[in-house]
């Protein structure tokens, strides 16, 4: 039972703890402190209890409840701890100043870190239930209740970083008033989340790359996990004689048998893979190959303390071996699978690999031709009348999704074709629907309901063994089409489009609202520059405005790190996406967040190129899917870092168009006064891996949470043209000036502004990491650029005539 | 002279248990100091308290780091680990002070009712300074006979309260019974503030000055000034032996 507590002193006292903090402010930030109007302190408690729930509400009331001078909120548990609410309203009441603006400062000691409070509540509760291993977690923290009509969210940063929770022991967060006034964060899915029993461990990547090389081997089951790998995982072989068509259409596909797994050695199976390899490199040039799953049995996963069993390492030593043959042969790797872990959460103990290896010199092929919908039912008869066709259905479906085949399924049954797709939010970014050889269901479909039948949304790399396997079962199917994010329906017949319109119109669905459609830009524009669209497109987008330009670690801290902008000599704008992994969770959700977050800055993302990435993690089939499941294509796949001992990460760039930079939303200069410093780029930069979120913690603090990079500077002078377009580019959305100091030639890096209040705070972080910072000017109120050069020459340029 | 026994139970955090070992040898009891894990783990349970000793002492300090309130952890390990009842420890005869943080203890024990706490006033800041408290009434056996005296306080900056939804009938009880037993002189402070308060039988004692801290002149500031005084004893040291008094009776 997860369990939330805060008590506070009553409203008819004063709190002195919180007027203490406010007489602190007061003496260094004056000008703050007068806007805060009234002040509370919380103190808030987290715990895991193994109890009754009777018990605990004993337990928590006899250990938290001061009836005199406090009062204590427990969200539901306690309904009738304070007040006449019983919710933190009661206290809100007694602010002078009422109704009042009310803002929530949280903080609380890390789960890794050592809590003495925590320890002497877990002793105290303990005690009263009588019973040791009563209380599994706790932390403790405090709650600041502030309420001033003219504070900013950068005050309230700055009152949390300085004098609320500036120790490194401590995490911040900030609450809205509507949060505050509900009793959200009392609820046990958000107290598990701070205890540390979900996967919220984005600042601690490192700590699990150590969990990983200690993994727990207790208890493990190596039958289940045997059944597990026949079951899931198919092994394929390549068919010497085959051509390429035939392959891919009939495959010879066989499982890992038992005695694959039992008399097969790994050094064997290595062998196998890499002269598989070589031998493709040679002379085949076959499209698709997969080529190995490997898994050892129990006795060679483990065998004591040598380490030359250790599954890590013999997968890392794989992973080296096959890029070893992959960089001197030159055949690209398009896709290696590690499956690390997770059989019923235990840490990883084994894996398998399976390999796909494209000989395709060409590269990736020009538009979306790959299917990756599929319907399957009968076209003709009343399949649903047939049991024995619905059981083998349900068995299609089940082994599918065992193999992780499909991404998703859509029941067709009594629908018509288009219900079906409207009501699929898979394909609410648009999709393609090819009519070779299905035109007279396709008329039915769209004017009757369906039978029982259903489209299943399958992965384009396991496309082909799942056709065949459909194919020996006897289970009528033909591809119907694939989803992309283009934000178009496109119907085509005989490689021709018959028709091409807005998904919304598409479906004739209402116009939606302004604020919407800002961040409902289409995110993937075709690479072709002839091509011409009809009209504006207007695309769904699951994410908020918050969540993309307020708030953005509300999804994922990791991929909260900030967009940097890079001025494209082609197409004038581009822009770039620094990510870290997430740790374990880097997923497709994860992906079009970041997607959709430079649409939501302005640009339509041409094509994604990965330049940086490091780690060990399997996350290369969410890059395979963004090309097979959003259609937009690799450019580029290039791995330029051996897997290490260090945090995962990836670098992203994401090649867009912005037809008018004064339409970009966010990420600019935001305010005059800020201060503008340089910071050296290049990937193995400090400064990039700070950026990137992967070290430091001020990232945030980036008053306008903007990155220049000014590298692309063909014009002028040791490239300070491109410097000064770059700023105009940050500094015309707010028709805000600049004044700067330009006087010597500015190599790749960034531009980052750092509101005043921040800077210390981020320039310590700067020093501390040893990350090189050149202050250059700061914001200015009247849209003009200032800029001072190495002559002490003044130029006064308006930033409408750089526009 | 009596050699009754004196249990100071300490705790993680308090402090003071020499000088009040000091103060209840020197009126001839028998002081035995035990931190409250070690009671437990001899199940030092209410009889068997009632047994062994006439007198408890639970002294000041930081008892725990004061997490969820001064004192409030170690009444909860003297309440379930113990299962002491100190009102019926005091019915048999027994005597009980508790000092500062014990205070509290005493307070979250609800020895004197559940209507009276303590909180940190507006200016809740460390003080070190002098006190003068005037005993009021006769019900306190600790405070028989003692006029007006200063007392040293190490303590933030409490004070103690009522609650507001039990007022009048709370205030009217101190009042009445004479349970407020320890008052602030009103020459010196703006407010009729109460420093300590004692229970229906009179013996079981609760202030917030330390009187454990002055045994002798010479814990002054001014016994040098005034150096024939040094070997007289302090004004603390007369509560302790009027608990030796009431213990010979």
């Amino acid at each position: 039972m997860f369990v939330r507590v805060e008590t506070g002193y009553k409203a008819e006292f004063v709190d002195p703890e919180a007027r203490r903090i406010h007489e602190k402010i007061k003496e260094i930030h004056p000008q703050l402190a007068e806007r805060i109007r009234w002040i509370r302190r919380l103190n808030c408690c987290w715990l895991e209890l193994d109890n009754q729930r009777d018990r605990v509400i004993q337990a928590i009331q006899q250990v938290f409840k001061l009836p005199v001078t406090h009062w204590l909120f427990t969200g539901d548990l306690l309904p009738s701890g304070a007040g006449s609410t019983g919710t933190l309203q009661d206290l809100m009441q007694a602010a002078p100043f009422r109704p009042g603006v009310f803002h929530g400062i949280e903080k609380r000691k890390r789960v890794s870190f050592h809590d003495e409070e925590a320890n002497v509540i877990k002793d105290a509760v303990q005690t009263v239930l009588g019973d040791v291993h009563s209380v599994k977690a706790a932390i403790t923290g405090e709650l600041l209740l502030i309420e001033g009509a003219k504070l900013t969210q950068s005050d309230l940063e700055w009152i949390s970083r300085n004098w609320f929770a500036g120790d490194k022991s401590e995490s911040w967060s900030l609450i809205s008033e509507d949060e505050l006034k509900k009793n959200a964060r009392f609820q046990g899915e958000q107290v598990a989340k701070y205890l540390g029993n979900t996967p919220a461990r984005a600042r601690s990547r490192l700590l699990q790359f150590r969990e990983m090389e200690h993994p727990t081997l207790e208890g493990i089951d190596f039958v289940r996990v045997q059944e597990l790998f026949r079951r899931t995982i198919p092994v394929y072989e390549r068919h010497y004689t085959q051509i390429e068509e035939e392959w891919t259409l009939n495959p010879e596909v066989r499982f890992a048998s038992d005695a694959l797994l039992h008399n097969t050695r790994m050094e064997v199976e290595f062998n196998l893979a890499l002269q598989q390899l070589e031998e493709m490199a040679e002379g085949f040039e076959p499209k698709l190959q997969t080529v190995l799953g490997v898994l050892p049995s129990s006795r060679r996963v483990w065998t004591g303390d040598s380490q030359g069993n250790h599954p890590i390492r013999v997968k890392e030593e794989f992973e080296n071996s096959l890029q070893d043959v992959s960089e001197t042969t030159a055949t690209p790797i398009v896709q290696m699978k590690l499956y690390e872990d997770h059989i019923d959460n235990d840490p990883c103990y084994f894996w398998s690999t399976t390999l796909g290896i494209s000989m395709s010199k060409s590269g990736p092929q020009e538009g979306n031709e790959k299917a990756d919908f599929i319907w399957i039912g009968d076209r003709e008869s009343p399949a649903y009348q047939d049991l024995v066709f619905v059981e083998m259905l349900k068995s299609a479906l089940q082994y599918a999704r065992d193999a992780k085949a499909i991404s998703y399924v859509l029941p067709c049954a009594g629908l018509t074709l288009l219900e079906v797709l409207k009501r699929a939010s898979p394909l609410s970014y648009g999709f393609d629907l090819q009519l070779d050889g299905c035109e007279k269901w396709f008329k039915a479909a769209l004017e009757k309901p369906m039978t029982l039948s259903q489209i299943w949304g399958v992965r384009a790399e396991q496309k082909a063994w799942l056709l065949n396997e459909l194919s020996l079962r006897g289970i009528p199917f033909f591809e119907l089409g694939n989803s992309n994010l283009s934000g178009d329906v496109r119907i085509l017949h005989e490689k021709q489009v018959k028709l091409q319109m807005n998904i919304h119109d598409f479906f004739r669905t209402e116009p939606i609202g302004i604020e919407e459609l800002l961040l409902d830009e289409p995110i993937f524009v075709p690479a072709t520059k002839n091509e011409k669209r009809v009209q504006p497109l207007r695309l769904k987008n699951r994410f908020g405005v918050e969540e993309l330009l307020l708030k953005p670690e509300s999804i994922h801290t990791s991929i909260a790190s900030p967009v940097v902008l890079r001025p494209d000599p082609n197409f004038w704008t581009g822009l770039m996406v620094l990510s870290d992994l997430c740790g374990e969770e880097f997923n497709m959700v994860h992906m079009e967040y970041l997607l959709r977050k430079c649409t939501a800055l302005g640009g339509q993302i041409r094509s994604m190129q990965i330049s940086m990435l490091n780690g060990l993690k399997s996350w290369h089939q969410v890059i395979k899917e963004v090309e097979s499941d959003f259609g937009i294509q690799l450019t580029q796949f290039e791995i330029k870092a051996r897997p290490e001992n260090a945090a995962h990460w990836l670098a992203l760039q994401l090649v867009a168009r912005m037809n008018d930079i004064r339409n970009i939303r966010s990420e600019d200069f935001k305010q005059a006064g800020d201060r503008i410093y340089w910071l050296p780029g290049g990937f193995d930069q400090p400064a990039t891996r700070w950026l990137a979120g992967m070290e430091g913690r001020y990232q945030n603090s980036l008053h306008s949470a903007i990155a220049i990079e000014p590298s692309d500077y063909s014009e002028g002078k040791q490239g300070m043209n491109g410097v000064i377009n770059t700023l105009t580019f940050a500094l015309v959305k707010r028709k805000l000036g600049a004044e700067l100091r330009l006087q010597h030639y500015f190599p790749g890096g960034f531009f980052v502004s750092v509101g005043e209040n921040e800077r210390y705070a981020v320039e310590e972080e700067w020093a501390i990491m040893g990350i090189e910072s050149e202050w250059v000017g700061k914001v200015t109120s009247t849209p003009h650029l200032v800029i001072r050069d190495e002559e002490d020459r003044v130029y006064t340029i308006p930033i409408e005539d750089l526009v | 002279m009596s050699m009754y026994r004196a249990l100071i139970l300490t705790s993680p955090g308090s402090r003071g248990e020499k000088s009040f070992s000091h103060a209840l040898k020197q009126v001839g009891f028998d002081a035995e100091v035990l931190s409250i894990d070690e009671a437990i783990r001899l199940r030092l349970e209410q009889d068997l308290l009632s047994l062994k000793y006439k007198l408890v002492v639970l002294p000041g300090g930081n008892t725990y780091g004061s997490v969820v309130g001064s004192g409030r952890v170690l009444a909860l390990k003297i309440q379930h680990s113990l299962g002491w009842n100190l009102n019926r420890f005091a019915e048999r005869g027994g005597l009980v002070m508790g000092v500062g943080s014990g205070f509290e203890t005493l307070l979250h024990l609800k020895v004197f009712g559940e209507d009276y706490a303590l909180r940190l006033n507006d200016e809740a800041k460390p003080q070190e300074r002098w006190v003068r408290v005037i005993p009021t009434g006769t019900r306190c056996v600790w405070l028989r006979g003692l006029g007006t005296m200063d007392l040293p306080l190490f303590e933030q900056n409490t004070e103690f309260v009522i609650d507001s939804s039990a007022y009048v009938e709370a205030k009217g009880k101190l009042d009445r019974l004479g349970m407020g037993c320890l008052r602030g002189d009103p020459s010196t402070e703006k407010t009729d503030r109460i420093w300590g308060l004692c229970d229906m039988t009179g013996r079981i004692f609760g202030l917030l000055p330390h009187p454990e801290y002055f045994l002798s002149w010479t814990n002054t500031e001014d016994w040098y000034v005034n150096p024939t005084r040094a070997a007289a004893p302090g004004s603390g040291l007369a509560i302790f032996e009027n608990a030796a008094r009431f213990a010979e009776s």
